[in-house]
């Protein structure tokens, strides 16, 4: 169908004999957000990475713009065009801006790394200041954004983040969120999102999946989840 | 008495401690990739020896001259380097594959040394000289460019191997920094995971680390012979016991600080303890009455006590040190 | 065909006394998880205590009980043994390497073996002090096991044996005999057989202490705490003290294997226990028979020495089918097959060839539920 970008189908995974996630059924269509929310445990994280090819699929498919990626490997994924941005250990902290930009480039040729790292720079201006700066020197807030721009580096056209805005203050969060969204709106990005802040999420995605005890509990829009009071009192500690 | 030792005894331990930071640079690297404390790492350096002894009596015998000096390094390295990627790709790698812990690729690296060991022997021993009649043993702290400085004769191998060291830093340090496969080791490193995500082979990087490692120590090995009284591949095993301490006092998570960290334990284990046995001499000798044993023998207590003092008191080692609260704490800077 | 000589008296006492290292190995390494790589300093500790002290206190013992057949031994060796003046008392003449030989075998040995009392006395002497050495060196290696990670500790303990027999008791002449050894207190008119009934019973009572540990509560705690970080968590308390023990016992083990096995060859050199026949071969056994599986160990000791036995025993016509120097056959050749070995037995059976047995390990679940049902 046009305009999906990915789509799993009757989804089973886990870690070795650990059976996480069950029968999952989503859908992402182009240039639209959706997030994952639910309970602590719940599997969002490990749904996130068996997406990316990080965990053992037993059975299910899981199919990008129409083709079947079930089998791929990460770094198949990733040169198809998903990005994945893991919650820590995203960018690398040892390492100057600029040599991380460089990492994220690894596999193109260093012209186009050379022009994309420019236009980068140009989204994200603070980095400029940083660029021979170690990682490790940034804020929480602005790690989260490096990691944004490395994945851009190599053009995604699906960016995955797990818990963006976890350990952030305020403020930085809402810089995360901001940048997610404006992913979307400038650059028509499709992005899945997990996150722990569902009232967050869910006010500012297209569509939501609900996942409880490694389930789908809930697919559909992002409004009538947050509309849906049992739902939202029992899973994910909304006020009625 | 003079306390400080002489201008040729400094010099070759000046030379022999460059070549232990060669080789706990090496060791360093290898475990910071691999996470595999390589316990035959001294003897891949001997690798280098058996080259340089083998060059002499082949090739240089008549001859020698400062090319003996570039060769005997360059294919001395180049040999051990092939020898520590062997090891890796075609012994290490497997056994991690099949389910090794890391005690059993220890063992593994133990197993490897005694081979090593043991054919550089079987070789030295077995294949006759064609100019050295007996190989095992054969000094050849004769066949090195002499240095005149007026009346001083310098031995060369302690001016080039601490150059040597020097040079091979800069240039590990430029390759880690300017080239990108160079950047993608320092990331993979870090994050093994994440460069791999990028697109990194990683198990390019790890055999590449096991290759440059192996070069650091047969280029140590190649210019030490010069400094053995005969080429004996045994003495690795009480080397490594330094160049391990070196490491460990570098603090294995820094190649740069493994240097520092060899060339601080093995000044120390040569000046330090010369030093010390000058002191005992001239004063419990002298006037206490203390017996009149040489300390000299003892150098390795001095190591194995830098190690133990550091595990105490710095247990990351120098490189986990901070230097700068550690300056403006003693008053050395403001801050 | 083999002649059956080859297996003599002494083989079977090194054959015992391996088992007693490879089965303390295995309590350290298999049971605990302390990769003990120095472990031919323990056992050298023994040979010290027969040899170097051994010597000095019944030279000592001589001189007191009998001071002038001492006084006139001291005299005697003077005359035979150039730049003898040196020597003050016979105990310092009993352990020179010049005038080691003559003493022990000329004078104490019949002094000994003549007086019942003095024998039974001066043997429960030189044991306790194998014991006692054994366990200050074992202090030592805890106050590092307790408190270093597995690989710091692999590399701190393998420089640390090194360091004591290599350079401690092997350049300090006056300690150990240096390059030529010194000559041991043996016991008996038959050291032999002492020593071969000795180390029987050691390897019996190593066998039967290392199947307790197994199979007690505080061997199934100690396996679930190398195998898992949660259960080391929750046992976080216990663990320093049961390491402790492990230690301590593991090392008198070595020790007294090493007193029985230098008691059957009458003399020791410091050089000669090195890293590769006393810590690389015995871990060769462990891993040969199974990490944490006692008669795996010792099936592992059997196999390795009667494997190195034959090939010293055929090692003419291997050097001639070679064109190898013989001596070298025997001295390089079984290191070099023993280390091809142990990256066979690792590449294809990463746990052994029998395995850690299953059935007496309690599922660490339950152990965490038992003690989990006890806090409650």
């Amino acid at each position: 169908m046009a305009g999906v970008t990915l789509r799993t189908q009757a989804l089973n995974a886990g870690y070795g004999r650990f059976h996480i996630i069950f029968d999952i059924d989503l859908e992402v269509r182009r240039g639209e957000i959706l997030v994952i929310v639910g309970p602590n445990g719940s599997g969002k994280s490990t749904l996130l990475k068996t997406l990316f090819g990080l965990t053992k699929v037993y059975s299910g498919r899981v199919e990008f713009e129409g083709n079947d990626i079930t089998k791929l490997p990460p770094h198949a994924r990733a040169r198809l065009g998903i990005a994945y941005l893991p919650q820590t250990n995203n960018i690398f902290a040892e390492l100057t801006v600029r040599e991380n930009l460089k990492m994220a480039g690894y596999k193109l040729r260093p012209e186009i790394v050379e022009e994309r790292t420019r236009e980068v720079l140009e989204l994200f201006p603070f980095l400029k200041e940083k660029l021979n700066s170690k990682a490790k020197t940034l804020s929480g807030g602005q790690r989260q954004l490096l990691a944004m721009a490395m994945a851009l580096i190599r053009r995604p056209r699906l960016l995955m983040f797990d818990e963006p805005t976890a350990g952030l203050a305020p403020k930085a969060a809402k810089e995360v969120v901001d940048r997610i969204l404006w992913l979307r709106d400038e650059l028509g990005k499709t992005v899945i999102w997990v996150e722990q802040n569902a009232k967050l999420a869910l006010e500012k995605g297209d569509s939501a999946v609900l996942m409880v005890s490694g389930r789908v509990a809930y697919a559909g829009p992002a409004s009538d989840l947050l509309a849906d009071k049992d739902l939202g009192k029992r899973y994910l500690g909304l006020k009625g | 008495m003079a306390i400080l030792p002489g201008f040729t005894y400094t010099l070759n331990s000046i030379a022999y401690a460059a070549a232990i930071g060669l080789l706990s640079m090496g060791l360093t690297l290898t475990y910071m990739t691999t996470r595999v404390p390589n316990f035959a790492h001294a003897t891949i350096g001997m690798i280098g020896s058996v080259v340089m002894l083998f060059l002499i009596d082949r090739v240089f015998y008549d001859n020698p001259g400062w090319t003996l000096f570039l060769a005997g390094p360059l294919l001395g390295g180049l040999a051990a380097a092939a020898f520590s990627v062997f090891m890796y790709v075609a012994i290490l790698r497997p056994l991690a594959n099949r389910g090794n812990t890391i005690i059993g690729l220890m063992i593994a690296t133990l197993a490897v040394d005694i081979i090593l060991l043991n054919i550089l022997t079987l070789i030295l021993n077995e294949v006759p000289g064609k100019n050295i009649p007996k190989l095992i043993g054969a000094p050849i702290i004769g066949f090195q460019p002499k240095i005149k400085i007026g009346n001083w004769v310098i031995d060369s191998y302690t001016i080039v191997l601490p150059l040597a060291a020097a040079v091979l830093a800069v240039a590990f340090h430029l390759f880690l920094t300017r080239t990108s496969f160079g950047v993608a080791m320092r990331a993979t490193i870090e994050n093994p995971d994440l460069a791999s995500a990028m697109g990194v082979n990683v198990s390019l990087v790890y055999t590449v680390s096991w290759a440059v490692s192996g070069f650091l120590a047969g280029v140590a090995g190649a210019l030490m012979a010069f400094a053995f009284k005969g080429v004996d591949p045994a003495v690795s095993a009480l080397i490594i016991v330094t160049v391990f301490a070196g490491s460990i006092v570098g603090g294995l998570a820094s190649v740069y600080w493994g240097l520092l960290g060899g060339f601080i334990v093995g000044l120390a284990e040569k000046i330090g303890t010369t030093m010390i046995n000058n002191i005992y001499k001239a004063l419990f000798v002298a006037h206490l009455g203390f017996p009149n044993i040489s300390l000299v023998n003892y150098e390795k207590v001095m190591s194995l006590g830098l190690v133990v003092l550091v595990l105490l008191y710095a247990p990351r080692g120098l490189a986990g040190v901070d230097w700068g609260r550690l300056a403006s704490r003693l008053g050395l800077r403001r801050g | 065909m083999v002649d059956w000589w080859i297996f003599s008296d002494s083989f079977l006492v090194t054959l015992l006394v391996y088992v007693t290292v490879a089965l303390s190995l295995n309590l350290e390494a298999g049971f605990t998880g302390i990769p003990n790589f120095g472990k031919h300093l323990f056992v050298f500790l023994g040979a010290f205590a027969a040899q170097g002290i051994g010597v000095r206190i019944a030279a000592w013992v001589y001189e007191k009980l009998r001071p002038e057949e001492a006084a006139q031994a001291l005299t005697d060796v003077s005359r035979l043994v150039p730049g003898a003046s040196k020597w003050t008392s016979l105990v310092q003449a009993a352990a020179d390497t010049d005038a080691n030989r003559i003493i022990v075998n000329s004078y104490l040995k019949p002094f000994i073996t003549s007086n019942l009392a003095v024998e039974v006395l001066l043997a429960v002497v030189i044991l306790a002090v194998t014991v006692a050495l054994a366990m200050l060196f074992g202090l030592i290696a805890s106050y590092a096991a307790l408190r270093l990670r597995e690989d710091y500790l692999a590399i701190l303990l393998l420089s640390f044996g090194e360091l004591m027999v290599m350079v401690i008791f092997y350049q300090t002449e006056s300690l150990s005999g240096g390059n030529k050894g010194l000559w041991a207190i043996t016991f008996t008119r038959e050291p032999i057989r002492f020593a071969l009934i000795g180390s029987a019973i050691l390897a019996v009572i190593a066998f039967l202490y290392a199947e307790r540990i197994a199979n007690s509560p505080m061997g199934r705690t100690m396996r679930a705490v190398r195998d898992d970080e949660v259960a080391a968590s929750v046992f976080g308390r216990d663990i320093a003290l049961i390491r402790l023990k492990v230690i301590m016992a593991a090392s008198v083990l070595a020790a007294l294997a090493g007193f029985f096995y230098t008691e059957s060859n009458a003399s020791a050199t410091a050089r000669t226990f090195n890293r590769v026949i006393w810590t690389f071969l015995p871990w060769a056994m462990i891993i040969l028979g199974g990490m944490a599986n006692n008669k795996g160990a010792i099936v592992g000791a059997v196999a390795f020495l009667i494997g190195k036995r034959l090939f010293e025993y055929y090692q003419e016509p291997i050097g001639q089918a070679l064109h190898i120097q013989a001596e070298l056959v025997g001295s390089l050749l079984p290191n070099i097959l023993i280390g091809v070995f142990i990256l066979v037995i690792l590449y294809l059976r990463p746990q052994g060839i029998l395995p850690e047995s299953i059935s007496k390990t309690v599922d660490f679940r339950r152990l965490l539920e038992e003690e989990a049902r006890r806090e409650r």
